[in-house]
Formats: C-alpha cells, structure tokens, sequence
C-alpha cells in the first residue's frame, strides 16, 4: 500500500503503510501558491476523490504565503474531501504556522489539529478512518 | 553591547521595524527568517509576516467592496468628518469627499456641520431619506440617504457608515411618467370633447349626437357641451341623438334626463331621437319618465321637429 516518496519543491509526499498520506515539509522550505499547486496535486494524484485524512509535518517549513495557505484550505475543502487534517509542529516557526493555518481552515469543513507527537497525530487520524 | 548580542539587537530592530511599517500601513516590508528552526526570533517574524499578509488582504478586501459598490459610501467619524470615501462619493462629490471634510457640508440645507448622532437622527430611517448632495462644483444631486450607526468593541457610537444612492434617473423617470400621465388625461379630455361633438345644424337649432358607451365623465361632459353649445348658439332646440348609444342603463337615461332639465333651464327645448327599440324597452324596463322629454324615432323627424320649435320667436 504504501508508496515512492514523491519529491516537490517543497515537500516529500507518499503514502505510508497504512495508506495515510504524508507531506513532510523540506528544511527550509518556502511555500508560495506555485508549491502549494503541486503539494495539493501530488497529494490528488494518491488518494484521487476518495475521503481521505492527511497528515503534514511542517516542522522544517521555513514560510507560507496568504495564497498557499488559502489554497490549501480552500482547494482541499472543496474538490478532495478531506476527513481530519494532522499538522505535524515543533519549531517556534512550524507552531506559528500551524496557528496560521488553523485560521484558514477554519471555513473548511474538515477537522484540524496541532500535534507535537507523531504517534498522537496518527492516533487522531485513525479514528477518521474507522 | 556585547558581540554576542549584537546580531539578536539587529533582528529586533528589523522586527520594530516591519511592527512600525504595519502601523503605517505599509505592509510590503518583511522580516527575515534564520535558519535555526529553534530560534524564537524566527517565530516572531514568521507571525509577523503573516499578520501583514493577513490584514493586507482584510484591507484590500474592504476596498475592493468598497469599490465595487455602485453607491456611495462615505463613513464619518463621531464628530461627523469623513473617514472613508469609497470612489463612488468621490466621483460624486469631488473634493467635497476628501478625508476630514464634515459630510454634512455635501448636504443641502443641511447645517455646515452635523454630528454622526445627528446624521442618524435625520438619516437613520430604513427606508432611505431623499436629500440633495451638492458636488464640488455646485450640482444637486438627488440621493436617497441611509445612515447607519458604526459601533465599536465598546459598543459605543463611533461614526455612521452613509450610504447614497444617486436617484437622478429614477427623478427623470418619475418626471417622465407623471409627464405621459397628464398627456394621457390631457388626450383623454379631448378624445371626451371629440366624443360628445355637438353640430349647429340650422339657425336656433343644435344636435349631439352621441356615439359609444356613456360612463360618468362623459355624462358630465355632455351636459357640459350641450349647455355650452345652446348658449353659444343661442339655440331654442336640441336634439340629443342616442342612435350610436350601444347600451342605456340608468346611468346614461339619467344622464339624459339632467342635460334635457339644464337645457329646459335656459329656455330650450330638447328632443331625444334614435331611440331603438330594445333602448325603448329598457327605458320602460328602467321605469324612466320620458313623458316631459320629446322623442322622434330618426334624427330626420328630430330636425324636422326642432326647426318648427325653433322657429321665430314672437
């Protein structure tokens, strides 16, 4: 189930043994609406238009603009439903733009949450696909 | 200052920096993110950056409404001195729509100044209130003006957000309609005239002969003309012709028997032709008495009748 890791600009992007998308930010990546585009389409490309839950590690994302931002939430929202979103923070930048991020999702209807512990944000996610 | 804090004073100062550029609203600056994923400082400038982004958009969203709306927006503050003017009231009012100008000074008849409380108590209806704005180069414009209160945190009155809609082109139509109402009566009264049309037909004698349905206004109008043209005419016979009468209710006998009384009044007599015979029946059906009224079957008979009761008077 599980597959190649992806390789954007921006970000690694695969799905893991229990077919659980992941994006894991690249250190010091900087996020405009051009990688958010090609974030969200290699994610699509995975999962396709089946309900899926996804978990991002943003630890070693260094920022992201007002349009990724708008663009994650709103193109997700709307064209790929999405069931629980798992924001993967550590670093006073990753927490700050987990807190970002939260806002712009928050129109969506999909379910987020910061997580400090990968085992935690795993535990939440799996309970979306019970 | 030692070394060791010198780059940490730097990244503050560049941090004030972006702070006071915000403040001004100049959100174009941005504060550098290091490396160091664990540096606080970072944190710091990538919330920054992103509450610049953020209230960029929230601005530029507020002007873009503002903008797109077709009416003109203009928010005073307490004392009632333009806040915002959106370009609709800048197009509007010209220069008299620059920031810190009283609004009401863009009001006709309006004191030079009025407070947003006052703004509201005149403006604050629902419905609009029509007023005239006065542009920078003297025009009147007619507006409908709403005023609604504008509320900070606190709950108190911090200004109005005026709301004017150009009604000139309603005026004009308005105008237009009322101007096509009264061509409307004025066509309708000569139509009336031409319907009742009464015909000297021999020295002392006059004919009205009447055609199409008689309602109230043309009942009046008959009496009007028959008694206008008997004395015009100096007529000492009339003949009421009723032939191209479709119908004859109690309206138009009444009508009938009104004008043959104002005629008998002015000394003329009035003959009543064309009566068909199912008009004859509704007469008698209706009850009316006819026996003071002379009738003659054709407006032959009925000239020939009035040329002998007009004839010359002893």
């Amino acid at each position: 189930m599980a597959t190649e890791p992806v390789l954007t600009r921006t970000a690694r992007i695969w799905l893991d043994d229990e077919g659980i998308p992941r994006v894991e930010s690249l250190p010091g990546a900087e996020e405009t609406l051009a990688e958010a585009r090609a974030n969200v389409d290699a994610v699509r490309a995975l999962v396709g238009s089946k309900p899926h839950v996804l978990f991002v590690d943003v630890r070693r994302l260094k920022s992201i603009d007002i349009s990724a931002r708008r663009h994650y939430a709103e193109d997700r929202s709307v064209k790929s439903p999405l069931l629980g979103l798992a924001l993967l923070i550590s670093s006073p930048v990753s927490r700050v733009v987990g807190n970002f991020m939260l806002r712009a999702f928050s129109r969506s209807a999909a379910p987020i949450q910061l997580f400090t512990s990968e085992d935690e944000a795993f535990a939440w996610l799996r309970g979306f696909q019970q | 200052m030692s070394d060791e804090l010198s780059p940490i004073h730097a990244r503050v100062d560049e941090l004030l920096a972006v702070i006071q550029a915000v403040s001004e609203q100049d959100y174009s600056r941005r504060a550098s993110i290091g490396d160091d994923e664990d540096d606080p400082l970072s944190g710091i400038a990538a919330g920054l950056n992103m509450m610049a982004e953020e209230l960029q958009s929230s601005t530029a969203l507020l002007g873009n409404v503002l903008g797109a709306m077709i009416d003109a927006v203009i928010v005073v503050g307490r004392d009632g001195n333009i806040v915002i003017a959106n370009a609709a009231a800048r197009r509007m009012l010209g220069g008299k729509a620059a920031e810190d100008q009283p609004f009401a000074a863009a009001l006709a008849g309006a004191p030079g100044e009025l407070s947003a409380a006052e703004l509201l108590a005149r403006f604050g209806s629902a419905a609009g209130v029509e007023v005239a704005c006065v542009a920078e180069d003297g025009r009147e414009i007619p507006v409908s003006l709403l005023a609604s209160p504008l509320s900070g945190a606190s709950a108190e009155l911090e200004g109005a957000v005026c709301v004017a809609r150009d009604i000139t082109e309603r005026r004009r139509a308005e105008e237009e309609q009322a101007r096509l109402a009264a061509e409307v009566r004025r066509q309708q009264a000569a139509l009336l005239e031409l319907s009742t049309p009464l015909v000297p037909i021999a020295a002392g004698v006059v004919a009205l002969p009447l055609v199409g349905a008689v309602d109230a206004a043309r009942a009046a109008q008959l009496i009007d003309v028959l008694l206008r043209g008997i004395e015009q005419h100096g007529a000492r016979a009339a003949i009421l012709d009723i032939t191209g009468v479709p119908v004859v209710d109690t309206q138009v006998a009444a009508a009938i028997m009104r004008a043959v009384q104002a005629a008998r009044l002015l000394g003329t007599e009035v003959a009543l032709t064309g009566v068909r015979p199912e008009v004859a029946r509704t007469l008698v059906a209706l009850e009316i008495d006819l026996a003071q009224v002379v009738t003659r079957g054709t407006l032959d008979a009925g000239i020939r009748w009035a040329q002998r009761a007009a004839g010359p008077r002893r």
